[in-house]
């Protein structure tokens, strides 16, 4: 669902934006302001959860190995992928 | 310096959230999220389609998939973790609020906690990396991302990089994203 009302928003932006001006959201960094709000409030979501704040210690570690990991790998990958692509 | 500043409001958002009453409508996070795409595809409208980008997207996601289990993989051999576990929570791609909601539902709540945290903390490792890499890698600041190129990651992403770096986070972002609760779920049946 979320999903969905994402790709008709951004389909929808790319249609009426051909009509508007846009150099404004790249002059006045609108998108970067906008993503301060939306980590803001993932920031109160995770804070304000009793549950999540009690099971951090045993978790966060685990999590930790698994994003390092899976950020590594891609990394490594994307940047193999791009040098075989170009040549 | 832009990524610290990006990371504080996350902590400060922690903070707030632990020690004030002050709470936003559930729907805040999505309303701000469907801006962001919004305006995004309003800056994007800008460019010339090009249908040659088909294959750089695949190419990408395909390195965004196979490097996150290579990874998981590699982490394996030394986890106390179930190597079916670790990929199971390695295929949230960074949409942790899907990939956690599953697997607490499917397997178990811990589980769930760690699919939760390690996805928020693969979108911090790309708000983190994404200003710094850029440089370097604009394919790698992409599948560093994950699904949440297409989202959360959209905006510095688009900042950071060029029209046709952005076009090719917002397509990648969207076919790892219809990914997420496919692979997912095809690791908890591993088990």
């Amino acid at each position: 669902m979320l999903l969905l009302v994402l790709i008709l928003l951004f389909f929808l932006g790319f249609f009426v934006g051909r009509f508007l001006r846009t150099d404004w959201i790249r002059k006045y960094k609108v998108l970067i302001v906008l993503t301060f709000l939306l980590l803001f409030a993932l920031g109160i979501e995770i804070g304000s959860n009793d549950d999540v704040v009690s099971k951090l210690e045993s978790i966060l570690f685990s999590s930790f190995m698994v994003s390092t990991f899976a950020i590594l790998g891609s990394f490594i990958f994307a940047v193999i992928f791009e040098r075989v692509s170009k040549k | 310096m832009m990524a610290i500043l990006l990371l504080s409001s996350v902590v400060v958002g922690v903070f707030v959230g632990r020690w004030s009453s002050l709470r936003l409508p559930d729907w805040s996070i999505n309303v701000v999220l469907y801006v962001i795409v919004f305006l995004v595809g309003v800056d994007l409208s800008k460019e010339k389609v090009r249908f040659d980008v088909v294959k750089n997207v695949l190419l990408s996601v395909a390195a965004t998939v196979l490097g996150t289990y290579a990874g998981a993989l590699a982490l394996s051999f030394f986890s106390s973790m179930k190597r079916f576990e670790i990929l199971a929570v390695a295929s949230g791609f960074g949409w942790y609020s899907l990939s956690a909601i599953i697997i607490s539902n499917l397997y178990s709540a811990q589980l769930g906690a760690i699919a939760f945290f390690s996805n928020v903390m693969r979108e911090l490792y790309a708000i983190v990396l994404t200003p710094i890499l850029s440089r370097y890698s604009k394919t790698a600041v992409v599948s560093i991302a994950g699904a949440t190129s297409m989202d959360t990651l959209l905006g510095p992403i688009s900042h950071y990089t060029d029209r046709e770096t952005s076009f090719l986070a917002f397509a990648h972002g969207f076919v790892v994203t219809m990914l997420v609760p496919i692979l997912v779920n095809l690791f908890l049946a591993f088990r």
